[in-house]
């Protein structure tokens, strides 16, 4: 059995890409073929639950699993799991990702550090440790969950978008290695999205820029959901970052 | 004028120190801590100069030499990984401290340099696209933050000088991106630290927050 993994997957963005696979699982798209469903999560557990509950009323069977990008033994045992559980991984959408935000020149060492080895590290940990899984499916697709930040930068997210500027340059260098395995390899890097995340902010912190964006308006999770389906499917788009951003002008 | 330099042991550095130098410029040479062996502390660095009476004009901090993490994540990913994450932790330090010490000065300039990673494609030289990229966020992201300080940071995205690749590669790489007229024309470390040198001494530098391309032919920020 080939698995889908997506990690992050019980809030926001990550919970339209699990929304719209679920049912593209049900409808039996030809591109997906016969798999299933893995969905990580940090710590929330009731979301979690919540999570498990929609997808068996809707049919569908899935794994929805603790695992934190902060710890190496948490990544490891997961990906253990993985090789034990399932032959193949046909695609493996890295979503799940923590924020340090705040003024640059006040930010401790430490805070920075650890967004660096979670974000960034733990996700390449997470992506290296699944490679031989994502070989076996034949064809297999990498998805990285970037940031319009980590493209054009973002006054108080330094760190933040550091680390998402990483997932860019590891989408190229990942499909370099990749080359010729039939693994695709591209990241998506939203805007401002309307989650969770962004509703706790005061509508001053966003509004200006929403006002640079051709579209001039959020966008929602299912926009980002959207592109990241096509991006599974295997074609001519390799090694890129897409914005889905409304259309920033700067 | 007094200048540091962070991690500089490539051709590049090399050459500006000695321009500097030859203007009998103040310069110094740091590692960047743990990317070499963890014993340099840069925020101590920054606090005794600045007790001393010193202030850095301009900080650089060298990202072209000592690593190649397209090579290193093909032969061993997992010391590959550890190693990017305590290059881009030291960056982070780099661009923190250096903007802290200009900022409670008169200002000043910090330039983060970095070869282009699609030179590698053509000739065989360091590809860090990780680092790059990563480095191209972090600076226009703490350009819009520390501009008010009157305190600048633009990145030189710079292909690899000719004295580091060895010519029939460069013919053959110039000859391979005929069909598109456009070839690369190989720059000595020298020619590139003219440039370099040439943008630290603008009286008033209007840029920051800018990944500024240095090469012939294709490169990866030019389009």
């Amino acid at each position: 059995m080939n698995a889908i993994i997506v990690t992050g997957g019980t809030r926001g963005i990550g919970r339209a890409i699990v929304d719209a696979l679920a049912d593209r699982l049900l409808a039996k798209e030809p591109d997906l073929g016969e798999a299933r469903l893995v969905v990580t999560y940090r710590s929330e557990k009731a979301h979690a639950e919540a999570l498990a509950a929609a997808l068996r009323s809707k049919g569908i069977v899935a794994d929805v699993l603790g695992m934190d990008l902060a710890s190496g033994e948490s990544i490891d045992a997961f990906v253990g799991q993985m090789r034990e559980n399932y032959g193949a991984v046909r695609a493996l959408i890295n979503n799940a990702g923590a924020t340090y935000d705040g003024s640059f020149l006040s930010m401790s060492d430490e805070g920075m550090g650890k967004l660096i080895e979670s974000n960034l590290s733990g996700t390449i940990r997470l992506t290296e440790g699944l490679l031989p899984l994502l070989r076996a499916a034949n064809p297999a697709a990498v998805v990285f969950i970037a940031s319009a930040a980590g493209v054009y930068g973002k006054a108080g997210q330094v760190p933040y978008a550091t680390t998402k500027g990483g997932l860019i340059g590891y989408t190229q260098l990942l499909a370099r290695r990749c080359v010729r395995q039939n693994i695709f390899v591209n990241a998506v890097a939203p805007g401002f999205i309307a989650t969770d995340m962004v509703a706790k902010l005061d509508p001053i912190m966003y509004e200006p820029i929403l006002h640079n964006a051709a579209l001039q308006k959020m966008g929602a999770p299912e926009d980002v959901a959207h592109v990241v389906y096509g991006l599974l499917k295997p074609g001519y788009v390799q090694a890129t970052t897409i914005k889905v951003d409304g259309g920033h002008l700067r | 004028m007094s200048n540091l330099i962070l991690h500089g042991d490539g051709p590049i550095a090399a050459a500006l120190a000695s321009r500097f130098r030859a203007q009998a410029h103040d310069v110094r040479m740091l590692p960047l801590s743990e990317v070499v062996d963890g014993t340099a502390d840069l925020k101590a660095h920054f606090e005794a100069f600045a007790a001393s009476g010193g202030s850095y004009a301009n900080i650089y901090i060298d990202l072209t030499e000592g690593f190649d993490e397209v090579a290193e994540f093909q032969a061993d990913s997992e010391a590959a990984r550890i190693a990017l994450e305590r290059r881009l932790k030291e960056m982070l330090k780099a661009l923190k401290y250096g903007a802290q010490h200009m900022a409670r000065g008169d200002g000043g300039r910090i330039w983060v340099l970095c070869y282009d990673h699609s030179v590698s494609f053509s000739v065989k030289a360091p590809s860090n696209p990780i680092t790059n990229y990563a480095a191209m966020a972090a600076v226009q992201c703490v350009a819009k933050e520390i501009a008010h300080f009157n305190v600048t940071v633009n990145l030189f995205m710079i292909h690899p000088p000719s004295d580091t690749v060895e010519a029939p590669l460069w013919r053959q790489a110039r000859d391979s991106l005929h069909v598109y007229r456009l070839k690369y024309k190989p720059q000595s470390a020298s020619q590139v630290s003219e440039l370099l040198h040439m943008y630290a001494s603008i009286g008033q530098l209007s840029t920051t927050g800018g990944v500024i391309p240095v090469g012939s032919g294709i490169a990866v920020c030019n389009f």
